[in-house]
Formats: structure tokens, sequence, C-alpha cells
């Protein structure tokens, strides 16, 4: 039995010091701040270390993963992040000393990160998955523990509200929500 | 020029953002001493929160308990007979999975029910990817208004699932969402596993529901009352499983309550366990936590106050209230300090007061680098019924064993409005003395610390206004039950 617990660990050790980095950047984009995406991270290891002792964790990685987006849009944890500071205007147009950089791509980015951080934590984890991880609508729903009907709207509705911000629209030349939607009925 | 569609705009935007972020965000890989140190101090918290992962979901509750001890055959349980589960296969690897309760039995209601248990095994084996003929169900019944049942997978890597299902009550094969593999885990001991269940969108009852091989006796501890005088009593039954070796017991939805269960038969399994409780305890309709807008009942310098201090305080407060079990709509809570006791750390100190007027105290002493983050110090404690301006509390103050710092030894004070000074004796029985700010602070000592050292808090003429003893740096609430 020790020989197996030990190799468990040894396992267990070897994947957390291959992902963490991954994982960590991973919840950060769901939370917006490195020190809540690295407890994010360690509570999502906690638990994927007590099912990987019992051999319960067929994917490790989707495992945590799964984990660590739950974690972020749980409601206890919103409630507790809602008296945090605003995480993703903290950096916000503090613009970074390189010659090459590209002002107006670097302010419209940064633009963004600031509207994501303003939607609701599940809405801007589904954007997150189906957009940056560019997963499918049942592997959202699966990881979010949520319908596929739940993901489609919240897309939906998060992608329509990031049309509708003003500084994000005008920034990008993006036409409001009423054109946008008969110009893909137009499309239709 | 043609203008490309504009979700494909917008999401392209955001993926550019994301991975900008993503590239930039600066990650340090932590050794794996450090990383266990850190997974060491999350699963002592968990220990001790464990009822505040139940508040995740606002949900009741539901352990399960699987006793692996061997004691297989007893011969009370009656013989399988129920063509839902497969026989073992040749083909199938023996399982590391230490348990016994993956023997072909299907305990419950709903033993007899071939047509539902087939097509559960149906849509498990859809759900989890698995061939029919290595999912088995241990359990299926109704309990309560919820329909729960607890399911083995197997796999060709030796490896097995086990995940506990829930449904409403009479619910569907197809309606039955898993719960307990994904989010919820329970604590092991090398002779039983329990399982914790939440069960989501629960309309009135919640409930308990141990499986075990053997004959045991369980007890069941009601949810914890704080009595004016400072204790805590608990209500506690004994019951039986089944001829099966199932017990099953239907809760009432009782937000903020608490309940305990623990076995008396299996040595290793005496301590007990909580079951997680629906809570959103102490917040308001519309789930704004009471402590925003409120100021603290000491008198803190403004500069301690942020929006970080204020989420640690409303993060000590739900630890406290899901430990205590106290209900949200008998009891108030209170921030009474906030700020830095001892070089590195931030000290949180919440009061809950009980319907019967008791006060329950946390303090709290949260690392650096960020509000869940613990130093491994926490102190709860219940005085007798009184005014929360008036709560003394004094601790010994250990040194963060996250952060690689080192804190002066000493005891950290809080003493009642109006007190400006503290005074203790160290080992050598010289007195210390020193002025609070807002009420706390650290009395430094040359040696350790001493639990139960008196500590005396003193009026601006100098008079003893209260009067508190040294609790140790982490003190659990009573229980209110034996052997906890």
């Amino acid at each position: 039995v020790s020989e197996r617990r030990r190799a468990d660990t040894e396992e267990f050790r070897a994947f957390v010091l291959a992902r963490w980095p991954g994982l960590v950047r991973y919840a950060y984009l769901l939370v917006g701040d490195a020190q809540h995406a690295e407890d994010l991270v360690q509570i999502a290891l906690e638990r994927t270390w007590r099912r990987w002792r019992e051999a319960s964790v067929e994917r490790p990685e989707r495992y945590v993963r799964t984990a660590i987006a739950r974690q972020a849009v749980s409601r206890h944890r919103w409630l507790r992040r809602r008296v945090r500071e605003d995480p993703f205007s903290e950096h916000a147009f503090e613009l970074p000393a390189r010659a090459d950089l590209d002002i107006e791509a670097y302010v419209l980015r940064e633009l963004v990160w600031q509207e994501l951080g303003q939607l609701p934590p599940r809405m801007r984890a589904v954007v997150v998955l189906r957009i940056w991880e560019d997963l499918g609508e049942n592997e959202t729903a699966q990881i979010l523990g949520c319908s596929v009907g739940a993901v489609k709207s919240q897309l939906s509705r998060g992608l329509a509200r990031l049309r509708e911000r003003t500084a994000l629209r005008d920034a990008a030349g993006i036409p409001a929500a009423q054109p946008l939607r008969r110009s893909l009925r137009s499309q239709r | 020029m043609i203008q490309p569609p504009i979700d494909s705009r917008v999401a392209e935007l955001i993926r550019n953002s994301l991975d900008d972020h993503a590239q930039n965000v600066s990650v340090r890989t932590p050794d794996w001493a450090e990383v266990e140190a850190r997974l060491r101090g999350i699963r002592t918290a968990r220990r001790r929160r464990v009822a505040v992962a139940g508040s995740v979901l606002a949900t009741a509750a539901v352990i399960g308990a699987g006793v692996t001890a061997g004691h297989q055959g007893t011969g009370r349980r009656a013989p399988d007979g129920v063509p839902a589960n497969p026989s073992p296969t040749a083909s199938a690897r023996p399982s590391t999975y230490p348990g016994k309760l993956d023997d072909g039995h299907v305990r419950g209601s709903l033993k007899h029910d071939t047509a539902w248990l087939t097509a559960f095994r149906q849509a498990v084996a859809r759900d989890l990817k698995r061939p029919l003929h290595t999912v088995r169900v241990a359990y299926a019944s109704d309990v309560g208004d919820r329909r729960i049942a607890y399911v083995f997978a197997g796999s060709t890597t030796g490896r097995r699932i086990v995940a506990w299902y829930e449904g409403h009550g009479h619910a569907a094969p197809t309606r039955m969402r898993p719960v307990g593999s994904h989010n919820f885990g329970g604590t092991a001991t090398p002779t039983w596993d329990a399982y914790s269940l939440g069960i989501s969108n629960l309309d009135t009852t919640g409930g308990i529901v141990v499986i075990t091989t053997h004959e045991q006796t369980w007890q069941v501890a009601g949810p914890a009352t704080y009595h004016g005088d400072g204790t805590v009593t608990r209500s506690v039954r004994t019951v039986h499983p089944d001829a099966e070796g199932v017990l099953e017991i239907a809760l009432p939805l009782d937000p903020g309550a608490t309940y305990l269960i623990r076995s008396t038969n299996e040595p290793a399994a005496q301590r007990w366990e909580a079951i997680p409780s629906p809570t959103t305890a102490l917040t308001d309709v519309n789930g704004t936590p009471t402590l925003s807008g409120l100021p603290l009942i000491h008198d803190v310098p403004p500069a301690d106050v942020t929006k970080r201090t204020q989420a640690q305080l409303q993060w000590s407060l739900f630890g406290l209230q899901n430990e205590a079990g106290v209900r949200g709509t008998s009891s108030s809570a209170r921030g009474l300090w906030v700020g830095r006791i001892g070089p590195w750390v931030t000290t949180t100190i919440v009061g809950v007061t009980a319907p019967s007027g008791a006060r329950i105290l946390s303090v709290d002493l949260s690392a650096p680098t960020g509000p869940s983050s613990s130093t491994g110090t926490q102190v709860r404690t219940v005085l007798p019924a009184g005014p929360l301006d008036q709560a003394t509390v004094a601790w010994v103050v250990n040194s963060p064993n996250q952060s690689g710092s080192r804190a002066s030894p000493g005891v950290g004070v809080l003493g009642p409005v109006g007190a400006q000074t503290a005074r203790t004796t160290d080992q050598d029985g010289r007195p210390v003395e020193i002025p609070l700010r807002g009420g706390a602070g650290l009395i430094p000592l040359q040696g350790p610390a001493r639990p139960g050292a008196a500590v005396e808090l003193l009026g601006p003429n100098g008079a003893v206004v209260a009067t508190t003893t040294v609790l140790p740096a982490t003190t659990e609430l009573p229980t209110g039950v034996p052997g906890a």
C-alpha cells in the first residue's frame, strides 16, 4: 500500500509541477486576479489529490479545470469577490514600456479585459471556455455543471453585453446591437 | 471593404485580450514542499469549514458512508437477484479502490425496480462514457423528496469512478445528475469513506444516507443550541441501518443548521463528521452580506478598513456561521476589529449573537496571499450572553506557516470598547503591558505564550474593566457532543 501511495504521490507531484503555470493562467482568466487564481488552483488540486488517492480521477487535467471553473462561478466565492477591489481594472492602461507596442491595439485589449470583468462570473466563465478554450457547448456545460441551453444563452448575453459597451464599441468601431441583429438576419 | 461578421470580431477581440493577459500574468511555479504545505493548509481549513462547502450549492445535504472494513458476507444482506447489475466479468481488471460496497448488490427502495435500474445504468454509461457492463449500482432509493443513487463504474485502466447521483423524487433515469464525484468529496480513513453530497434545488428536505457492509450503530446530532451561559448542546439520537446495511434519514430543510454524524462501532470512524448544511444565513434577501455597510464595533483606523480586509471579514463570518451552525433568521453578526496583530498577518475578528444572547467569536489570521489563505490560526470561542462591544478574547499568536516569514511570539488581545491597555505576565511572572490600538494589540513575550494565562484589560483610569484567559492559537468551537 505504501509503495502504491508513494507512486501516487510522485505521479501527482509531476502532474502539479508540470501543469501549475497553465492552471494558474486558466484560473486567472476566469477570475481576473492572480492571487485569487492561485487560491482556486490550490483548492482544486487539493480536491484532485483526494480523488487521485482513491484512483477515481480518469482525466486529472479535466478534473482540475472543472473544479477551478466551478469554484470560480460559485455563488459563495462570488459573494466574497464582490466586496474585493475590482481586479480587472487593476492594471488597466498602465502602458508597458515596449518600443513595438501598438498602443491602440493594447488599449482595445485592455478595454475588453475590463468589460469582461464586469460580466457575472458564470457568464464570464462561459465566454472564456467557449472563446479562449475553444470548447464546445456540451463540454462547457459539463464543466460548469449547467445545461447546454444555459451555455448558449450566457454566451449570447455575454457577447451582447460586450457589444453594448459604449467604450468598447467606439474603440473597435463596432455598431450597436440592434443593427447587428439585423445584419445577422440579413446574412442568414 | 467587406466587414467580417460582428460576432467574429468580438470573439477575436476577446481571444486576443485573454491571450495577452494569460501570457503576461506573472506565474511562479512553487517547489513541491510549498505546494504540499499549501494543500495541507487548505485541507485543514476545509475540514474546519465543511459546512462552507455545503453552502456553495445553498442546498440540503446527504452523507453517504461506505464502511470498508472486511466484514463481508455476514449473511445479513439479501442475495442480489436483481439483474440490473452485471456479473463481474473476467475481462474486468481488479480495482484498486478499497471499498467493499461494489459487490453487485443493489440496496435501497429501488432495488427491485429492474426497468429503472437498467435504464439508469444505461444513462450513467452514456454520461461517464463507460461500457454498460462496467457500471454497477450499489444503492438507489427515494429519500425525502429526492431520489439518490450510488454508482461504481470501472475502466480498463483499473481505476474506478465512484459517483453519487441525485434527482427529484421518482425522477426518470435520464433526469438523474451526478453530484458527488465532481465537486464534492468527503473524508477518508483507512476503514471507511464518507462522501458528502449537496443536493441542489431542494424544496423541503435533505437527508443522510449511510451504506455499510456490516452492522453498525450510528449517532446523529442535531443543530447546536448556544445557551446564554456560553454552553453548547445538541440533541443526539442513535440510529441503526436496515438489514441491508442502509441507513436513510430525511432531515428538515433548516438553513444554517449543522448536523453531525458518527459511527460508534468503528474505532477509526468515531470522530464526528459535519454534514454540509445549506446556508445563506446572515445575508439579506438579495444575498448581500450583512457586514456590508455596517461599521466595525471597534474604532479601527480607516486605513485598515480596505475592500480586501472587508472581504476577509466576510470570509471569516462565512466560516464562523457555518461552523457554529447559527441560523441567519434569528442571529446577528458584526465585524469587531480588523488590522495587523504582529508584523505579517491580517487579523479579522467577527462576532455572532445567538438567539439566547450568547456571543460566538472568531479570530482569523490570514496570510498576505489572499483572504482565504489561512495561516492555520483560527480561534473560535463562545462567550456568555452580553453585548458584542464588551466581548474580550486573547489568543496565542504564532508565526505564519506558509509565507516563510516570522512574527514575534506573543498574545493577541481584543478588549471591550473603551479598554486602553492590556496586561499579562510572561513565563517568569514578570508583568507585560501594552497600549491597545483601536481596542486590540499584540502583547510581545520573550518566551512562549501560555494558553490559560490571565489577561487584564484596563480602562483610561487604570482600572481593570475586563479579564480573560489566553486561548491556544487554534481553538475550535465546542460542538456540544461527546467525543468531538
